[in-house]
């Protein structure tokens, strides 16, 4: 098939199950995407393909994490953690659909700013890009000290990277040792399912399930809508002041050119900045609320396109995590050597197809979230049942485990996710620290230790 | 097992929501196997009917297929364990909570009178009066 037709219909594929996935709370990005990616990629897509299907993911899901952030007040995803404040504010004075429909605004302007601007930068970089490959394994290890420094676990997480890295390196062995070959997607897989498999082994334990036995079921409080849209397709500069449209530009444009900070530090950076010269707590809510969304879509943007378009390995926290599958995704795409997106795709092919993805993801998602927000949140909090939810990325890991390596590589995915859930859980290893460790064990092993 | 001594209901929270273990259990079971079995038909019948090297993708989306005929079944299976609690916020509480949330209402109404773009923004959403309101009231 048309390679253009095929990146056109993976967008709407993407941009259809996304905008649904966004509307699920907690459903964290680098869980469903590394997945739904991975998955793409093995069905044997074009890179143009893949990667249209990943941008209109990315917006899709990011335009409706909004939704339970701003109704419900529990964040999306992580990276809506810091609007939390504001959109509570706005829950509490009732005007969270005014609140919502900024953010999303906000959002959708982000994204289209990110594209042009990281890609050019990101060519700008290119010329540094065998430098980073030639020392990828360094490049992670430090890596691995920054964020683990600045990670909730702080010292813990740099002391355990010798060890974890020997776990992994370990791990891999023994698979190699009965496989014939090591493996990748299981590891990573195990590290993102990490943190759900150490809740599901904490209620099979006698002795710690009181830690998360509750006796009241959860309560969701959604106040009512006061005033619906009218029209369907919403115009995102009316929904915004003029004055928010600069400050979102603005500060889309600056974090397009960030590529190492973590979404959630640029997110609330920004959202500081703004909201601390806006007088009046409506209007620095609503500020706040539209330039942190625009903030989580630029830098989820460009910490995709630069390393992916400059370095070709995942050198930023979104290309470790929610990006991974496209860096590597073994046997199609591989970092050691760099054959993958990189290679494959020329700057300007990530323009079209990114553009592709944005525009297909806005679209869907975009006039869906702002007229159907609030009956799409009751239907999922009244219909679909957690379980349910939990049951079928457990399902989809097993499967795409099996796939790598048969029940090898389904038992070391739950040994990673065993060790690396539990370092999060009780240490505060973050899983950004663990996906860098996993990068840099080989050379940390066979370095320190001469493997 | 040891979940039969309890009879009284208890829930465990996973990944931020409430969950019924012996539902959880039922519906990871169900996810694995149909999606497993999913994969295992695939390569069993694809190798007559596929090209050799798309007999694993075809197989994987086969079992990808399970997985989402395991959430449909286990989605009309079990409730979800949750409560929705639909408050009204009325405009006659506006001041209560801003005091509450540590807030001026007057520095707001003053900030809302001093920009006639966020008033403006205000009277289109039909929000005005209800930061206004109040005002006169306590005049």
């Amino acid at each position: 098939m048309n390679v253009l037709l095929l990146a056109i219909l993976l967008a709407i594929v993407a941009g259809v199950i996304f905008t649904l996935i966004g509307l699920i709370s907690g459903s964290d990005e680098t869980a469903v995407m590394v997945p739904a990616t991975l998955i793409v990629v093995l069905l044997g897509a074009p890179p143009e393909a893949v990667f249209a299907f990943f941008m209109s993911a990315v917006l899709a899901k990011h335009l409706t994490h909004a939704i339970p952030t701003a109704l419900m007040g529990v964040p999306g995803d992580t990276t809506a953690a810091p609007m939390l404040e504001h959109a509570n504010f706005m829950r509490r004075i009732g005007l969270p659909h005014i609140a919502l429909r900024k953010m999303i605004s906000g959002g959708i302007i982000g994204a289209f700013i990110a594209l042009p601007i990281a890609l050019l930068f990101a060519v700008f970089l290119s010329q540094f890009g065998t430098f980073f490959q030639d020392n990828a394994g360094i490049i992670f290890t430090l890596a691995a000290v920054l964020i683990g420094y600045v990670s909730k676990g702080r010292w813990v997480s740099i002391l355990l990277i010798v060890p974890l890295a020997l776990i992994i390196q370990g791990l891999n062995l023994v698979s190699t040792s009965i496989l014939g070959s090591g493996l990748s997607i299981s590891f990573f897989l195990g590290i993102a399912i990490g943190p759900m498999l150490t809740d599901i082994l904490l209620a099979t334990s006698r002795s710690a399930r009181p830690n998360i036995e509750r006796t009241k079921k959860n309560e969701y409080k959604l106040a009512p809508e006061q005033k619906s849209w009218s029209g369907y397709f919403p115009n995102p500069f009316k929904v915004l002041t003029k004055k928010q449209t600069a400050v979102v530009g603005g500060t889309s444009f600056l974090s397009s050119l960030t590529f190492a900070l973590s979404p959630v530090g640029m997110t609330s950076l920004m959202g500081e900045i703004v909201g601390s010269r806006v007088k009046g707590q409506y209007k620095k809510s609503t500020t706040s609320l539209a330039t942190m969304n625009a903030v989580t879509e630029s830098t989820y943007v460009a910490e995709t396109l630069i390393p992916l378009i400059a370095f070709g390995i995942p050198l930023s926290p979104v290309a470790i995590g929610p990006a991974q599958a496209l860096f590597n995704a073994p046997p199609v795409y591989t970092t050691e050597p760099v054959h993958n997106l990189h290679t494959l795709m020329a700057p300007m092919d990530f323009f079209i197809y990114g553009l592709i993805g944005l525009i297909v993801a806005s679209i869907i998602a975009y006039p869906f979230s702002m007229n159907y927000a609030r009956k799409a949140t009751v239907l999922v909090l009244k219909r679909i049942n957690q379980e349910a939810i939990i049951a079928m990325f457990i399902g989809i890991v097993c499967l795409l485990a099996f796939y790598e390596g048969g029940l090898v590589a389904v038992f070391v995915t739950f040994a990673m996710a065993m060790v690396g859930g539990m370092l999060n859980r009780f240490l505060g290893v973050g899983v950004g620290v663990q996906f860098m460790v996993f990068y840099g064990s080989s050379w940390i092993i066979s370095t320190l230790l001469g493997l | 097992m040891a979940q039969q001594q309890k009879n009284k209901e208890s829930y465990v929270e996973v990944i931020g929501d409430t969950v019924y273990g012996k539902h959880l259990i039922a519906t990871i079971s169900l996810s694995i196997s149909l999606s497993l079995i999913g994969f295992f038909i695939g390569k069993q019948i694809f190798p007559h009917i596929a090209p050799e090297q798309m007999v694993k993708s075809y197989s994987l989306l086969l079992g990808i297929a399970g997985s989402l005929i395991a959430l449909l079944i286990n989605t009309l299976l079990f409730k979800p364990k949750r409560i929705l609690n639909e408050t009204p916020n009325t405009s006659a509480e506006l001041t209560a909570v801003y005091q509450k949330l540590q807030f001026d209402i007057e520095e707001e109404r003053e900030a809302i009178l001093n920009d006639p773009v966020t008033a403006q923004e205000m009277k289109e959403q039909g929000i005005y009066d209800m930061f206004m309101e109040e005002k006169r009231e306590e005049h």
